[in-house]
């Protein structure tokens, strides 16, 4: 009924681990900047670094919560860290480079010591995330006919949780 | 879709709306295999009717036979135990008891017993499990999703080209023309309202927050490590070709990122956090709303 595909666990590995070496050298960016407005440093990917999505949000990658800016500012140049691991087959090791100019990411680039193409796919996909702050719009407000959240409670639930709420209010 | 069934089943309120079907199969014949199906589920699942199958091997360590579904369930659950180190896991349902969340809804917790690892409290196969322990197995985190996918499967084999299953805001889609609807996520906080919305055209969406079902400091989701509710993340959406994928990685991702999830699972997300943002996989194609725009 369900595919798990456990066999490219491996290659994700890979990706992940350029993307923590990736987000360990951007958080330590905009730890160390002083004057980031917007969010510019991004998990580098094939297209552009920055998204806006149609409602006219900024977005962001990458799921940690950025730093708050200190006040010394980080000094352009480039930056690399190398990461090797163990894979079954044996070791894999990747290079990540981030240039920086003016406080801003202007470029990167990641090398594995093996080219994998299922690897490029997930890490497109993880870098294509974005966040942003919500804002509820009413029901009546707007025409749905479905609506996911949290399941509806039965009368025996609903019950319970009355007569708790009345014990402990006595 | 010109026919629709409103009913209660494992605790939910479901809602089937289908087109029926071209063939001759009647509709009377559907909602008995439907009506057939839960039940059968719900005697062997439930934990909320002392005569099912996981209440009837609870007490007692040794080697039974699997009923209809269980494997499958077990392999789900086994997978996602490896891809979420152990957050999710079927060996739970002592620690509901305890935390209140009884087969009497008493909501009243007491003293919870730490949850054991998987391989060391049971093995299975195809055919049997074998328990080494007592265990109270708990299928929650998934067995809506199983259930609600047995079902689409059911209408699929009735012909039918068009319907919406929707058991207590898990969703299952099937459109033969890839007809998208509308689907609002419930703000955690204000059920009158949504924090975004997205389409889905053939797939499910699932849910999962603690809103409606809160008690003491625990809702009905459990971090079996800490013993303790989750409160840094306030909702999730997964949208996967099944039911029982979406409704899996939604409890996981309460416990988990998404990328820990990857290499097991297909899927697309939105998690809502307790600071009110929400981090979403472009493919899950979320749409919110501006404050000007509300």
């Amino acid at each position: 009924m369900n595919t798990y595909q456990s066999s490219t666990k491996v290659k994700t590995i890979t990706t992940v681990v350029a993307i923590a070496v990736i987000i360990g050298i951007v958080i330590l960016i905009e730890v160390l900047q002083h004057n980031a407005t917007k969010t510019t440093a991004s998990i580098p990917t094939s297209s552009s670094n920055t998204t806006m999505d149609s409602s006219g949000s900024t977005s962001t990658s990458g799921s940690s919560d950025t730093a708050s800016s200190s006040t010394s500012t980080y000094k352009d140049g480039t930056y690399t860290a190398d990461a090797s691991y163990y894979v079954p087959h044996g070791n894999e090791d990747i290079k990540v480079t981030l240039t920086v100019a003016n406080g801003v990411v202007t470029d990167s680039s990641i090398i594995n010591s093996e080219s994998d193409r299922d690897s490029e796919r997930y890490q497109e996909d993880f870098a294509a995330e974005y966040k942003t702050l919500v804002v509820g719009k009413n029901l009546a407000d707007i025409k749905l006919s479905y609506v996911a959240g949290a399941s509806d409670t039965t009368n025996g639930f609903n019950d319970a949780m009355t007569q708790i709420r009345t014990q402990a209010q006595a | 879709m010109d026919t629709s069934l409103v009913f209660n089943a494992i605790g939910t309120r479901w809602k089937i709306e289908y087109a029926s079907p071209d063939a001759r199969i009647g509709i009377s014949s559907i909602r008995n295999s439907i009506d057939n199906t839960i039940l059968e589920f719900d005697r062997s699942f439930s934990r909320f009717r002392n005569d099912s199958w996981v209440n009837l091997i609870r007490a007692t360590p040794g080697t039974y036979q699997l009923p209809t579904d269980a494997y499958q369930l077990l392999h789900l659950y086994q997978a996602a135990y490896a891809a979420t180190n152990g957050y999710v896991t079927p060996i739970i349902g002592h620690v509901m008891e305890q935390a209140g969340y009884d087969a009497h809804y008493s909501l009243v917790s007491t003293a919870i017993e730490k949850v054991p690892d998987f391989d060391k409290v049971l093995s299975f196969d195809q055919h049997t499990i074998t328990t080494k322990y007592p265990v109270l197995l708990d299928f929650g985190a998934a067995g809506k999703g199983y259930l609600i996918d047995k079902i689409g499967t059911l209408l699929k084999k009735a012909d039918v080209k068009d319907f919406v299953i929707n058991a207590g805001g898990d969703i299952l889609r099937y459109s033969r023309d890839n007809k998208p609807v509308i689907i609002g996520l419930e703000d955690p906080d204000d059920f009158s309202k949504v924090v975004g919305t997205c389409a889905l055209k053939n797939g499910s969406l699932c849910a999962s927050a603690g809103s409606r079902r809160h008690w003491e400091n625990f809702t009905h989701i459990i971090n079996p490590k800490t013993l303790a509710s989750p409160t840094s993340v306030s909702g999730v959406w997964v949208k996967a070709e099944t039911a029982a994928v979406a409704d899996i990685v939604a409890t996981a991702l309460f416990f988990v990122s998404p990328s820990d999830l990857r290499s097991y699972f297909q899927f697309s997300y939105a998690v809502l956090k307790d600071d009110r943002t929400i981090v979403t996989s472009r493919n899950f194609e979320l749409h919110t709303f501006t404050e000007a725009g509300r």
